[in-house]
């Protein structure tokens, strides 16, 4: 009985460290979705993507409660014009990470139910081509002031 | 004989030559892009191409975001800033709004929205590329978000379409993924400068430094103000002129 229990308990501990493992793969830093007027029709969320695993993971869906669907979208200068591109995914490499910022990669966050304030958070699903899932809370930030942009992502 | 022939190839390599340079020339030319207006690009402003001749706007009338009309007239003794973008964009135009509400403040807190010499004011102006969408009220709750002294400007397609191309701004309607109502609409994303006579001065093209824009913006303004507000008969009514105390 006594040694069953201790077999359980490796596997219980097993099972925690593997899962923790899995997270520590991936990690998700400087998240912000930038706040938008009371009516907007579309938000976008930025942050650091990071893959310290020895393979390159792929991004390959976004979901949160709050909006009609999410799409990875990159914007691009083409002929002249800013052109956001649909992603079916993105791939971050093995050991490297892949930043979102405003004018490069971003999550177009489409039909939210209300439009979340500053200050608040909101809940996104990262899923990931091997399986993982990541459930990360992004903060709304203004982003309204002097050098906002700038600051905050010319040092990263 | 011998002399003729070596002399021929000798002309071969020269008309060769020649057609290289003008290849050359011909790719410089169309690199540069046809559509663009004749620029001169002057070292003294890292962030703008300012332009020689500064190109005249077309006469136009608008709405703005209060529903007021807006027409050239409102350029006049003012140098502006406009940008074109939607309100259903939420990357470039939401980054270009903030980079201009920077550019606001930088001149604000050394109270320099009004230049000092001739009482010339600044303003802030995004146009919609997308008037479908972008009515008089969407615009009023979308541009004094970024900045509540910020002017949206919507109107008539056709009219909209005239006041950009030949400022050098294109813009093109896509497909979305979904719904027919969720296009894009790909756009240029320069912030341009008017002068304080409703001509086009300067574009500011993407990516957008804010500090380095409004430090390019002080020395362009202090080139060419003058050349706006005195010339002739203008002088003395320029110089009496504050925009401070136009009534609102």
């Amino acid at each position: 009985m006594k040694k069953s229990l201790n077999v359980s308990l490796i596997f219980i501990l097993l099972h925690l460290f593997s899962s923790a493992h899995a997270h520590q793969q991936v990690s998700v830093d400087n998240a912000w979705v930038r706040s938008a007027p009371p009516g907007a029709d579309v938000l976008a969320a930025y942050m650091i993507i990071k893959n310290k695993s020895e393979e390159t993971i792929t991004l390959t869906g976004v979901s949160g409660s709050m909006f009609g669907r999410i799409e990875i979208h990159r914007t691009e200068m083409h002929e002249g014009m800013m052109k956001m591109i649909p992603q079916e995914s993105m791939s971050v490499p093995a050991g490297g990470s892949v930043t979102l910022e405003p004018g490069g990669f971003h999550l177009m966050l489409i039909g939210p139910k209300t439009v979340p304030k500053e200050g608040e958070e909101i809940d996104l699903l990262l899923q990931f081509s091997n399986g993982h899932s990541q459930r990360i809370k992004v903060p709304v930030k203004a982003d309204k002031n002097k050098g906002g942009v700038m600051e905050e992502h010319g040092h990263h | 004989m011998k002399n003729n022939s070596i002399s021929s190839s000798q002309i071969q390599i020269l008309l060769l030559v020649l057609a290289g340079i003008l290849l050359l020339g011909l790719g410089i030319w169309f690199g540069k892009g046809h559509n663009s207006p004749p620029m001169m690009v002057a070292d003294e402003f890292p962030s703008a191409t300012v332009l020689e001749v500064p190109v005249p706007l077309l006469q136009f009338s608008l709405n703005d975001h209060i529903g007021k009309l807006f027409t050239p007239d409102n350029f006049m003794r003012k140098w502006t800033f406009i940008f074109f973008g939607y309100t259903h964009c939420p990357d470039v135009c939401p980054t270009a709004l903030v980079d201009m509400n920077n550019i606001y403040h930088d001149l604000a807190e050394k109270d320099e929205l009004i230049e000092k010499m001739f009482g010339v004011g600044t303003q802030f102006v995004f146009i919609t590329v997308d008037p479908e969408r972008d009515t008089v009220s969407e615009l009023r709750e979308y541009v004094p978000f970024f900045n509540k002294h910020f002017i949206g400007l919507t109107g008539d397609a056709d009219m909209i379409d005239s006041i950009a191309r030949p400022l050098g701004i294109a813009y093109r309607r896509v497909p979305g993924k979904d719904a027919e109502k969720d296009y894009l609409v790909d756009h240029s994303a320069s912030i341009l400068l008017i002068d304080p006579l409703g001509r086009m001065r300067a574009v500011f093209s993407p990516p957008h430094v804010p500090k380095t824009i409004a430090a390019d913006f002080r020395n362009i303004r202090k080139k060419y103000t003058e050349e706006c507000c005195i010339s002739g008969d203008e002088k003395t009514e320029t110089v009496i002129f504050d925009y401070r105390k136009e009534k609102k």
